[in-house]
């Protein structure tokens, strides 16, 4: 009895899914494979995505030093695979730990072209794992040769789809989003409809539902070996800064149940430093208030309207994602003009939801 | 059967219990919130932002914050070069992106920002599998910026599916979603972007959906 299921699926078939029709062996087939599908398949995109001008994410150091850190959502708890990509120039090597709950996982790649070219690694989870998110770390270093640093110039990170057929069981992701496999034999011809396929597909669709989708994932760059000194010297943005209000504005659809209920959650996680007593930040409406240091979470409530141009533009409920240019931000995120600071800054900023 | 873009109500658990006729109604709604899924939710995405230099020239001082206030300019001749990864879903065939960018403030030059698609093939960028899209002035780009307006532009290809002629295209066309083959969908792909006379804060890609 296998959980199988077809890549790309065949969509249930419009004339026999609807009121007054009969319903027919082939509808139920196809649902029951789409559903493992997307089990299986279902928001393998992107998790994690990053880019940088020429020279600006750079290492001459020549021992690990940790440049990067992000909170990525978990996808559910078979997907253990998590693959990234680097353009990376210059020699030296990469090192990248995933954090799940206490287990760590990690991997290393070295290289040495000269020019920019392409970075595989893979981090394999080799316990299971109940996490519903992971922190991502990432070491640089350069090594001998030339040009004197190694450079990322994008970084993409997704979890790898897993294959037909689906795991036998019930599956999760971490301990109550339940999703019950569809074992293909059991809905094909001469089988009955069961009350189970019914009950099973309705939890199975809002599991799926719940299912995370990164929205936004950002972090400064940390660790240079030097403090840059002039214009043609490294100067990555370290912390979230005023300028990102017109920048770091990300298009996503969000569906509006998202926005209406509290069945569905948008989770922001951001790493902050220097904050010793609070920061009131605003995101999609919602001013978000961070109190101490290191990662802090919150679940956002979006009280801003879709995006009524991009809505026409691409027919979705699009809203923009990201810290909002009001004057509450403007006043809080760092500008020239607080140079030298000690105000509460951040480092690391992740948003995710339906 | 359109595609519902939003997550609808769902059938009542009961309606599904044994004793119960399951009406033709219950199964058109799983199958629509299935629909939904596949072509709306999980649709494919990668949101990029760019960072850039946070030196301020005339304090000679290492801001460490994207403090720009979206403008920004290149030497004469460089071009701003970005390789993307992009990973597909078997699902994939239209591809939609925003930029964000900043127009030179040499106002004696024209920006203009062209988009391509690539596979990875044996772990390095490989054949071009969309001719690609030129961004230009006036149509798609700002000219220049005037340095009174403050924020980044933004640009976008639409969402309308395009219709190649018979023999395909040989080189970029005018803005329009890019094309993944069905041989290349659920692979990694790469969005090769090269701006002239403009800088890139931003690229937001993503799936585009059909409607169907």
């Amino acid at each position: 009895m296998s959980n199988s299921f077809t890549s790309p699926p065949t969509l249930a078939s419009e004339l026999t899914t609807v009121a007054g029709q009969p319903i027919a062996e082939g509808a139920v087939t196809s649902m029951a494979e789409t559903a493992n599908y997307l089990w299986a398949v279902g928001g393998t995109h992107n998790v994690l995505s990053q880019a940088w001008a020429e020279g600006q994410c750079t290492q001459k150091g020549t021992a690990y030093a940790t440049m990067l850190e992000y909170r990525l959502p978990v996808i559910s708890n078979d997907h253990y695979d998590f693959h990234l990509h680097f353009i990376a120039l210059g020699p030296g090597g990469i090192r990248s730990t995933l954090t799940l709950g206490a287990a760590t996982y990690t991997d290393e790649v070295l290289s040495t072209g000269a020019g920019p070219h392409v970075i595989e690694s893979s981090i394999v989870i080799t316990s299971a794992s109940t996490a519903t998110y992971a922190t991502l770390t990432v070491e640089v270093k350069h090594t001998t040769g030339t040009p004197s640093h190694h450079e990322i110039r994008c970084i993409a990170g997704h979890w790898v789809a897993k294959t037909s057929p689906v795991d036998t069981g019930a599956r999760y992701l971490g301990t109550t989003d339940k999703y019950v496999p569809f074992g293909i034999n059991r809905v094909g011809n001469d089988y009955p409809l069961s009350a189970r396929f019914g009950v099973d597909m309705l939890r199975n669709i809002e599991t799926l539902r719940k299912r995370p989708i990164s929205y936004l994932s950002w972090s400064g760059v940390d660790n240079l070996l030097a403090a840059p000194t002039n214009s043609s010297d490294p100067a990555p943005a370290l912390y979230l800064g005023i300028g990102d209000l017109f920048t770091l504005q990300v298009p996503v659809h969000i569906p509006q149940e998202a926005v209406d209920k509290d069945t569905y959650t948008i989770n922001l996680h951001a790493y902050l430093v220097d904050n010793a007593s609070s920061i009131a930040v605003d995101f999609m409406g919602d001013r978000v208030t961070f109190t101490g240091n290191g990662w802090q979470t919150a679940e956002l409530t979006i009280q801003i309207d879709p995006d009524a141009y991009l809505a026409q533009v691409f027919a979705l409920n699009i809203f923009r994602v990201g810290p909002e240019n009001t004057r509450a931000n403007q006043d809080e995120l760092i500008d020239a003009g607080t140079v030298p600071w000690t105000d509460p800054k951040i480092q690391s900023l992740s948003i995710w939801g339906v | 059967m359109t595609t519902p873009t939003n997550f609808h109500i769902m059938p009542s658990e009961e309606g599904c219990y044994n004793g119960t006729i399951v009406m033709g109604a219950a199964v058109s709604q799983m199958a629509l919130a299935l629909k939904q899924l596949t072509n709306v939710k999980f649709r494919a995405a990668g949101y990029y932002p760019v960072g850039r230099s946070t030196w301020h020239p005339v304090l000679g001082q290492y801001i460490k914050a994207n403090y720009w206030w979206g403008t920004g300019s290149l030497a004469k001749g460089d071009t701003d070069d970005h390789d993307l990864f992009y990973f597909s879903q078997p699902t994939s065939e239209w591809i939609g992106l925003e930029l964000v960018y900043g127009p030179s403030a040499d106002l004696s030059t024209e920006p203009q920002i062209l988009v391509e698609l690539y596979e990875i093939s044996g772990g390095a960028i490989g054949t071009k599998i969309d001719e690609g899209i030129l961004f230009t002035t006036p149509g798609y780009l700002q000219r220049s910026n005037d340095g009174e307006s403050v924020g980044a532009f933004r640009t976008n290809t639409g969402g309308r599916p395009y219709t190649f002629p018979s023999g395909g295209i040989s080189a970029p066309t005018l803005p329009r979603p890019l094309y993944v083959p069905s041989a290349n969908r659920g692979d990694e792909l790469v969005i090769k972007i090269q701006a002239e006379n403009a800088i890139i804060f931003g690229a937001y890609i993503f799936d585009i959906y059909t409607g169907a």
